[in-house]
């Protein structure tokens, strides 16, 4: 039986080259509004790691290594960083102070001492360590000196072994995926990289020294003024950079807002181009059609019918259109997400699935709004036209 | 069934319909002739409920189809009562000669089987031109085929 839907389908595959077009226009718009939407939204879920990811109020590192410690937190630059002298004894003796832990970030070398080079290797002391445990399971707290925990992106699985300074380590576990530089990181024993840089052959490039420390994580008294405690803190340690964790983040959110603003300005082109285009092409396909529609009218088809008629054909062509899109970015950015994080040099991981979801019915919804102010013009000349004046049989 | 106009005038600029009475009665079959631009074509699209006249009045029935019957039920009228025929085909060319038939049906949910359009079209259409395009879109038939869909 001929049904309102048959003859939406068949006016579509009749009318190839329009629907074509159509399905052009609107898969390129979608494409646009979900890859910038995925894009904000992956920004979104990395930044929003951040603060529970790195677990302390306040951060210090050696001033000379400044950018390359925000590089390796959330790029996964890989890097090497040494305080001239371990301030962890000192800082933890200071008012204000409830926890400090000592990280030590070691880059693995191009040489045959180790597997992989540019791989951040993180020591951790297991009994003062309040970031790294909270994200793993109970491997970590035993781990041993010949074990390690390996981040989400190093391409490692539970129980292979991959040798770093000469010493071969098994991975014990491998963390959740956290959008920052912990993805490309190894996380070893403070007892494990002691054996490493005090060793005759690799002491060398490390000064020779002991009791060796890159960053320094602090949990302040609860109640604490985080901001004015970093700055006593700063102007009573020498060569020491402080940073609050929530500063970091906020920095972080002000240069998202500036991808998002941006991502949204871009939208609004993309949605007034597309309502002209659209609107032009379903206009002009009506005239084209416009006898037609007359020939409905004067068999005694309503006009509530024919709109609707003419309202799915484009509803369907809408709905694939969006698909298109959303599935043609899906298919090239998806796999490519480790690259846009390397290049936006930012913390960056993909939405979950609720957030995908949400972000996919914002897509149709705006598509379903660019469709019904494209329409309007036709369909209200179908509701409001004489019947005679579309058959065109009048002069 | 009857149908009357009372002085039903249409005016397009210069052109037009001048004011025009008739009436018919069930069975009476008329013809319309009249040289080119005098209205013949303004009075059936008045007659069949598709061009609203500036004044006067048409019943079918008795009852007004502009004044009485809103645009659903004078589109309600054109389905089940007059058979409008255009100068020109009219058939959709989306539909098969098949579905232009019985798309004002079809559309509403009312199934119709070829024994009944069988049954409808007393003699109209010949079995040898249903049989070779009934299945077929109206561009893949010939013209005067076409013709004989829209009758």
């Amino acid at each position: 039986m001929l049904t309102p839907n048959q003859f939406a389908w068949q006016s579509i595959l009749k009318n190839r080259f329009c629907s074509l077009m159509f399905l052009c226009l609107v898969g390129i718009a979608s494409a646009c509004l979900f890859g910038v939407g995925f894009f904000n939204e992956n920004l979104s879920s990395g930044i929003g790691q951040v603060k529970g990811r790195i677990g302390a109020d306040l951060i210090a590192v050696p001033s000379s290594y400044d950018k390359a410690a925000k590089d390796a937190l959330f790029a996964g630059d890989a890097c090497t960083i040494l305080f001239a002298e371990n301030p962890e004894a000192q800082i933890s003796q200071l008012d204000g102070i409830s926890q400090v832990s000592s990280q030590l970030y070691l880059k693995t070398l191009a040489f045959s001492c180790c597997s992989t080079a540019g791989l951040q290797l993180i020591a951790f002391d297991p009994k003062t360590d309040f970031t790294v445990s909270k994200w793993t399971n109970d491997s970590i707290e035993n781990l041993a000196a010949d074990e390690m925990v390996v981040g989400a992106c190093c391409g490692m699985k539970q129980g292979t072994s991959m040798n770093f300074y000469g010493q071969t380590f098994k991975v014990a576990d491998v963390l959740d995926e956290t959008g920052m530089g912990y993805d490309q990181s190894i996380f070893i024993s403070y007892d494990a990289a002691n054996q490493i840089t005090s060793s005759p052959e690799y002491a060398v490039y490390f000064g020779e020294r002991q009791n060796l420390s890159s960053m320094l994580l602090i949990n302040t008294n609860s109640g604490s003024d985080i901001e004015s405690l970093s700055r006593n803190l700063a102007s009573s340690l020498d060569g020491i950079s402080l940073y609050a964790t929530d500063s970091l983040v906020s920095e972080l959110k002000s240069q998202a807002d500036y991808f998002r603003i941006s991502g949204l300005v871009m939208d609004g082109f993309v949605i007034v181009l597309a309502v002209i285009a659209l609107f032009a092409l379903i206009t002009i396909t009506f005239y084209q059609r416009k006898k037609r529609v007359g020939s409905l009218l004067s068999v005694g088809i309503s006009r509530g019918k024919i709109v609707q008629i003419f309202f799915l054909e484009y509803l369907y062509l809408t709905l694939l259109g969006t698909g298109a899109g959303i599935g043609i970015v899906s298919v090239f950015v998806i796999p490519l997400h480790q690259i846009i994080k390397q290049t936006v040099n930012m913390p960056y991981r993909l939405t979950d699935f609720g957030g995908l979801a949400l972000l996919i019915l914002a897509v149709c919804g705006v598509n379903l709004l660019i469709l019904l102010i494209s329409c309007s013009l036709t369909f209200a000349k179908i509701l409001r036209t004489e019947p005679a004046h579309l058959t065109e049989e009048m002069t | 069934m009857t149908l009357q106009a009372e002085q039903i005038e249409k005016v397009f600029g210069q052109n037009g319909l001048s004011p025009v009475s008739l009436s018919l009665s069930e069975q009476q079959f008329i013809c319309v002739t009249g040289e080119s631009g005098c209205g013949k074509t303004t009075l059936l699209n008045i007659l069949s409920g598709m061009l609203k006249p500036d004044c006067g009045s048409v019943r079918l029935d008795g009852r007004d189809i502009y004044r009485d019957l809103n645009e659903t039920e004078r589109a309600r009228m054109r389905n089940s009562s007059i058979g409008y025929m255009t100068q020109g085909s009219s058939l959709l060319p989306e539909l098969t000669v098949w579905q232009n038939i019985v798309c004002p049906q079809e559309l509403y949910g009312r199934k119709t089987e070829e024994p009944q359009f069988w049954n409808w079209q007393n003699g109209l259409a010949s079995p040898m031109w249903w049989i070779r395009t009934r299945r077929k879109y109206p561009a893949a038939n010939t013209g005067g085929s076409c013709w004989q869909g829209c009758s």
